[in-house]
């Protein structure tokens, strides 16, 4: 079971990178300057734009040819790309969230003296999670079943594992780790779901 | 205390207000009337700097609070001090814009705590009496969404008042709610009123603007095109356009 808590670490540790740098590509993206605006499109349309796989052997391969300094073992190339890639996708729910927030909020709040960071902070982000969890239960679930992928890197998760019994000619042993996927997926489906319900108290 | 001097407001090629002069004394309170479309909200928005304007010079109490030729500032005020401008000045918007996360005295303890740093337990009583003062006491720990329109605006009055403006200015803050609610919003800014606080009001309630006001301005198309005291303009309306409004709405 030692597998399932790899698949599970990568996950969590991927999604957490992913939301701190999603904030912040996506407060660059409706930022005023357009400089950071155009960064962030830029790095959005390059990691949604390139298959995940790709982006995986480019972070375990390819940088460590290219500087000996980035070389890294295989958990922290795994995470990082995993990170980097769902960073793409949240920040632009994010974005989407924020900027379905009413006008008149930003605008009730700067008539109360509230600045841009304290009305993001206070006002817009706590009304925007809400909106968020449904497509961010979404990328969670799609990035949990990505994490197969750095099994091509030698990482032992629940996909390389069935890849290495079942070659040993014990070909059913995918049969128990797909069921695995389904119950780690169905659980956390249950999870996001209680979380929207909690959060919708206000509405 | 509040006065505008040769405002000009375009959004692109629309020009929205065409040299708007305007002063407003402190305990005054002034209702702008208008059809819609004719830069009633346009001209309040641009006090609280919710809007720039294009050109001429806003001050209040004698500061100048927005100063601009042709677009360009010729007073390049810092955002710190814009934004402590815009919390001297309480703002009512028409559809309230109540903080739907938070619960009626969070939305009135919000900004002191978090913009006048004041602690916790001193914004809590405030806005207590606050939310008293508006007839709302039993409905402190209520979110918005569970209040009417009527309730939320007077959480949004007593929210705006948290701050101690100088002024308060009321963006039609009757339109949006049923014809039943109307008067218990009235009455609040009534209250108002006789507490002496200046009140600059865009209202489609004329007969708020009759019993209420100091002064009556009526607006068209971007510009004011005649003021007086409510009898004046009710009674004895000089223009033909404000006679014209006037029979349609009254």
């Amino acid at each position: 079971m030692d597998c399932t808590r790899v698949t599970l670490t990568l996950a969590f540790s991927a999604v957490l990178v992913g939301m701190v740098f999603g904030l912040i590509l996506a407060l660059a993206r409706i930022s005023r300057f357009k400089l950071l605006r155009s960064l962030s499109w830029f790095y959005i349309w390059v990691f949604r734009g390139t298959p995940m796989l790709l982006q995986i052997f480019l972070i375990y391969f390819i940088l460590p040819q290219i500087s000996p300094a980035l070389r890294m073992s295989e958990y922290p190339a795994a995470i990082i790309a995993l990170g980097l890639n769902s960073a793409a996708y949240l920040a632009e729910i994010i974005r989407g969230a924020i900027q379905s927030i009413d006008k008149g909020q930003l605008e009730a709040a700067k008539a109360l003296g509230m600045s841009y960071g304290l009305t993001m902070k206070r006002i817009i982000i706590p009304q925007s999670i809400r909106r968020m969890i449904p497509p961010f239960g979404n990328e969670f679930i799609t990035l949990l079943k990505d994490t197969s992928l750095v099994s091509a890197i030698g990482l032992t998760e629940l996909m390389r594992m069935a890849r290495q019994v079942s070659s040993g000619g014990e070909s059913w042993f995918y049969i128990p780790i797909a069921a695995i996927y389904l119950i780690l997926t169905s659980l956390f489906t249950v999870i996001f779901q209680k979380l929207e319900k909690k959060y919708s108290i206000y509405e | 205390m509040i006065k505008l001097e040769n405002i000009h407001k375009s959004f692109g090629d629309l020009k929205v207000l065409k040299g708007i002069n305007l002063e407003v004394n402190k305990g005054e309170v002034v209702c702008v009337i208008g059809p819609s479309g004719s830069g009633k909200s346009t001209l309040l928005r641009c006090i609280n700097h919710l809007e720039r304007i294009t050109t001429g010079t806003i001050t209040i109490d004698g500061e100048i609070v927005d100063e601009r030729k042709d677009g360009h500032d010729l007073r390049k005020i810092p955002s710190k001090q814009v934004l402590k401008l815009c919390s001297e000045v309480g703002m009512v918007f028409q559809r309230f814009n109540l903080f739907p996360h938070m619960t009626a005295l969070e939305n009135v303890m919000e900004a002191p705590v978090q913009v006048l740093k004041l602690p916790k337990d001193a914004a809590e009583q405030e806005a207590r009496q606050l939310l008293a003062s508006v007839g709302l006491e039993d409905k402190v720990d209520v979110y918005p969404s569970r209040l009417s329109g009527g309730q939320q605006q007077r959480v949004a009055i007593a929210r705006a008042l948290a701050m101690k403006p100088k002024a308060m200015l009321f963006d039609e803050p009757t339109s949006a709610l049923d014809p039943e609610l109307v008067g218990e919003v009235l009455e609040v800014m009534k209250q108002l009123a006789h507490e002496h606080m200046t009140m600059i009001v865009v209202t489609h309630e004329m007969g708020f603007a009759r019993e209420v006001a100091h002064r009556v301005i009526f607006m068209d198309d971007g510009v004011i095109v005649e003021e007086g005291t409510p009898e004046e303009i009710f009674t004895a309306p000089k223009h033909e356009r404000t006679k014209a409004f006037l029979s349609r709405v009254l």
